[in-house]
C-alpha cells in the first residue's frame, strides 16, 4: 500500500520533485527583493538606535505601538542626521523592543563599501551598533523518491499521537510563504505575516513545505500527516522565492523573529543558513532567554553548520545519513525524499536539512505540549539517539517523549543502541 | 532678592521640565516632544480647562541608561479661576525592559499651579509594561492640596486597526484613602492617527463624578455620584 501511494505521491510531486535550489537558504550576495535578476551595485546597511523602554509621559497614555510612538520623532531626527553626515538614504525602520533598538535600513552610495561607514558608525555615539544586510539564498538538493514520510514508522508517529499530537503549541515559521489553504495546512495556521519590503505575502514552495512536515492534518483523508498536526503555525514570510532559488537577509529575517518573540511562540523554526549576524544572533539569545526553542538547520556546505545551527542552544539538526562534524552535535532527522505540501494544493517530495529541522521542530511541538516549561538544556540531554539500527532518523522520539516527559502511552521499541544526546 | 513664594513651585517643576535639555548632549540622549490643542484638557475624568479648549507643549528625554525625564505646560483653567493660567507638569524617572519582554518603571512627577500654588502636589508611581498594555500605580500624599492621600491607578492599551489608525483605551481609579469625595472611576477609549509627524485623536471620556446631595425621606444625606461623558478633540505636532 505504501509503494502505490509513495508512486501517486511521486506522480502528483510533478515538476516539484525536478525543481533544485528548494532548500537550506545560505549566505550570498544580497539581492532586494524587486530586483532579483541583477546583482546590486549598492550595499545597504542596518544601523541601531537606542529604543528606550515604554515610561510615563505626560503627553501620552504610552501605547506600546513604537512605530507611533511619542518618541519616535526623536529617533527619526537622529537617523535622518546619520544619514546625511553618512551620505546614507534612509529606506526604513522597524523597532525591535525585545533588543532595545530601532533599527534603521540605510542604502550606501553605489558603488561603496560597506567597511569604512561600519567602521565610522562604531565609533558614533548617537548608533548602538551597525552591520552590513547579509543575503541568505537557497541552494539545490533533491533525490528520488523512495520512501513515503520517513519519519512515521521510525518515529512511531501513530504510538507517539496518543500521547501527543502538538495541541496548544504555537511554532513560528521563519521562511517564505505557506499556502495557508492548502487542504494539508487549512486550519493550521493561526497568523500570516509578510515582512519582505515592497511585496505581497504569497504562498511559496520552502515555506509550504516545511510547514507539512511540521504540521499538516492528520486524519483528513489526504495527503501527509504533519509530525505535530494540532499545532498551531505562524507564517511569517521572510524570505521569498526567487526562480528556483529561495532568499532571505538579516533584516527581513530580524523583523520575523522580532514578530515571534512578541505574538507568544514557543518554537522557531529557521530551515535556514547562513553567516554569523549581530542582530540575529541577539534575537536568537533573547528568545532562548525566554524559553524558546530555536531550531536551525545544518548548512553541509559550511564547517561550522552555518548561522544559527552553530549558536550554542540551538537545536542543531542535520540530515540523517551526514557525516558527523568535529565539535558539533547536531540532531539526525529525516531529510532526504520527504513527501510535504506543496503551493497549488499539492504535494511533493523534497530533501534537505531544511526538513530536517521541520521534523524536530513538530518533535519539540509534541514535547512542548506535554512539557512546556522544560528548560531547554534539559530538553536537550533528555533526547534519546538512535544509532545503527535507525540509521534514518537519528532521533528515537518514542524514547524521547517517555523519558521526558514519562507520559507517553505508546508501546515504544527503542533501539538497543540507543543513547542520550549530550547537550551541546 | 526675594522670590515670591508662589513662584517656588512652578520652578521646581520647571526644573524638571527642562532637565531634559541640560542633559542632551549625552550621545544616545533622545530629546522628543510634542505641540497642539486639545478640546478640552481632561485630567482623571476631571476637565483642567473648565471645559473649554487648551494648549499644550511637552517635552521628553530619554537617556541611553533608562533614565528619563520631561514636562508639559497647558493653558488650562481651574473651575475656581476667572481666566487661563500656565499648569505645569515635570516628571522625572527610570525604565528598564526585561528579558522577559516586559518593561518596568518608577519615578515622581510634580504638579504645579502657580496662580493656585495650594493645588500644587506630588506623586511617585510605579509602572509595568507589556507590549500592549500598561500599567501604573501613583500615589499622592497630599493630592491637589486637599491634604488627602490618594492612589491612583491606571490600565492602558492600544492596538492598530490600520497602518496609520490605532485604537487606544484607558481606565483608571482615582482612590482616596482619607475621604471618599474625591475617589472615581474614569475612562477613555478613542482613536488616534498620524501623518508626517502630526498626530490627530478622537476619544470619549467618561468618569463617575459626584453631582449634587439628596436626603431621602428618613433624613439620609448621600452623595449623588453620574457618569458624566466628555468627547475630546486633540491636534499635535510632535518633533
Amino acid at each position: 500500500m505504501k509503494r502505490i501511494l509513495a508512486f501517486a505521491l511521486f506522480l502528483l510531486a510533478g515538476s516539484a520533485l525536478a525543481q533544485p535550489g528548494q532548500d537550506l537558504p545560505q549566505a550570498g550576495p544580497f539581492v532586494p527583493p524587486k530586483a532579483e535578476a541583477a546583482v546590486p551595485d549598492t550595499v545597504e546597511i542596518l544601523v541601531m538606535l537606542h529604543l528606550p523602554a515604554p515610561h510615563f509621559r505626560a503627553d501620552s497614555y504610552g501605547s506600546a505601538n513604537y512605530r507611533e510612538d511619542a518618541g519616535r520623532a526623536a529617533r527619526q531626527r537622529i537617523a535622518n542626521a546619520v544619514a546625511q553626515e553618512y551620505k546614507l538614504e534612509l529606506l526604513e525602520d522597524w523597532a525591535m523592543p525585545a533588543l532595545n533598538v530601532d533599527c534603521y535600513r540605510m542604502r550606501l552610495p553605489a558603488g561603496e563599501t560597506a567597511a569604512p561607514v561600519l567602521d565610522a558608525l562604531s565609533r558614533d555615539g548617537r548608533v548602538e551598533w551597525a552591520q552590513e544586510i547579509q543575503g541568505f539564498v537557497a541552494q539545490a538538493g533533491s533525490d528520488p523518491l523512495y520512501r513515503v514520510q520517513p519519519a512515521a514508522g521510525p518515529w512511531q508517529l501513530d504510538e507517539v499521537r496518543k500521547a501527543a499530537t502538538g495541541r496548544k503549541v504555537t511554532v513560528a515559521v521563519v521562511d517564505s510563504g505557506i499556502e495557508s489553504n492548502h487542504p494539508d495546512l487549512a486550519g493550521q495556521v493561526s497568523v500570516e505575516e509578510n515582512f519582505v519590503d515592497g511585496q505581497n505575502y504569497v504562498a511559496e514552495l520552502h515555506g509550504t513545505a516545511v510547514a507539512g512536515v511540521i504540521a499538516a492534518r492528520a486524519g483528513n483523508g489526504v495527503g501527509i500527516e504533519g509530525v505535530a498536526p494540532d499545532a498551531r503555525l505562524m507564517a511569517l514570510r521572510a524570505c521569498w522565492q526567487a526562480g528556483s532559488a529561495t532568499r532571505c537577509n538579516s533584516f527581513t529575517l530580524a523583523k520575523a523573529m522580532n514578530f515571534a518573540l512578541s505574538n507568544g511562540a514557543q518554537i522557531i523554526n529557521l530551515s535556514l543558513s547562513g553567516p554569523q549576524d549581530r542582530l540575529l544572533q541577539q534575537l536568537v539569545e533573547v528568545a532562548q532567554a525566554r524559553g524558546i526553542r530555536v531550531v536551525g538547520a545544518v548548512d553541509p556546505a559550511r564547517p561550522d553548520g552555518g548561522f544559527p545551527a552553530n549558536t550554542p542552544g540551538v537545536f542543531a539538526v542535520a540530515s540523517d545519513g551526514a557525516p558527523p562534524r568535529n565539535g558539533m552535535h547536531a540532531l539526525l532527522a529525516p531529510g532526504r525524499d520527504v513527501p510535504t505540501t506543496m503551493p497549488g494544493g499539492r504535494w511533493g517530495v523534497v530533501s534537505g536539512t531544511s526538513y530536517a529541522a521541520a521534523h524536530v521542530s513538530g518533535m519539540l511541538a509534541l514535547i512542548g505540549e506535554l512539557k512546556p516549561e522544560l528548560a531547554s538544556a534539559k530538553l536537550r540531554e533528555g533526547i534519546v539517539l538512535n544509532e545503527g539500527n535507525a540509521p534514518l532518523t537519528g532521533i528515537d522520539l518514542c524514547a524521547t517523549i517517555m523519558r521526558i516527559t514519562g507520559k507517553c502511552s505508546c508501546a515504544c521499541q527503542p533501539s538497543s543502541t540507543s543513547r542520550f544526546a549530550r547537550s551541546p | 532678592m526675594r522670590m515670591p513664594t508662589q513662584l517656588h513651585q512652578p520652578l521646581r517643576t520647571l526644573a524638571l521640565s527642562i532637565l531634559p535639555w541640560l542633559l542632551a548632549s549625552e550621545a544616545h540622549a533622545q530629546l522628543s516632544g510634542s505641540a497642539g490643542v486639545l478640546s478640552n484638557y481632561m485630567y482623571r475624568g476631571v476637565s483642567l480647562s473648565d471645559g473649554r479648549a487648551a494648549a499644550r507643549l511637552a517635552l521628553n528625554y530619554d537617556g541611553a541608561s533608562g533614565w528619563y525625564a520631561g514636562g508639559q505646560v497647558v493653558t488650562g483653567q481651574l473651575a475656581i479661576e476667572s481666566h487661563r493660567s500656565a499648569q505645569w507638569i515635570g516628571y522625572a524617572g527610570y525604565a528598564h525592559r526585561m528579558e522577559s519582554g516586559l518593561s518596568w518603571e518608577t519615578g515622581v512627577t510634580a504638579y504645579a499651579f502657580p496662580s493656585n500654588s495650594s493645588w500644587s502636589f506630588r506623586e511617585f508611581f510605579v509602572g509595568l509594561s507589556g507590549e500592549t498594555v500598561s500599567a501604573r500605580l501613583h500615589y499622592a500624599p497630599n493630592y491637589l492640596g486637599f491634604g488627602e492621600r490618594t492612589l491612583y491607578g491606571e490600565v492602558n492599551g492600544g492596538w492598530s486597526l490600520a497602518p496609520r489608525l490605532q485604537m487606544f483605551w484607558h481606565g483608571g481609579y482615582l482612590y482616596s484613602h482619607d475621604s471618599s469625595e474625591i475617589s472615581r472611576p474614569e475612562a477613555r477609549i478613542g482613536l488616534a492617527t498620524s501623518h508626517r509627524g502630526w498626530q490627530a485623536q478622537v476619544s470619549l471620556d467618561v468618569a463617575r463624578l459626584r453631582s449634587g446631595v439628596s436626603t431621602d425621606i428618613y433624613g439620609v444625606t448621600t452623595r449623588e455620584r453620574e457618569w458624566h461623558h466628555e468627547v475630546v478633540l486633540s491636534v499635535a505636532r510632535a518633533f
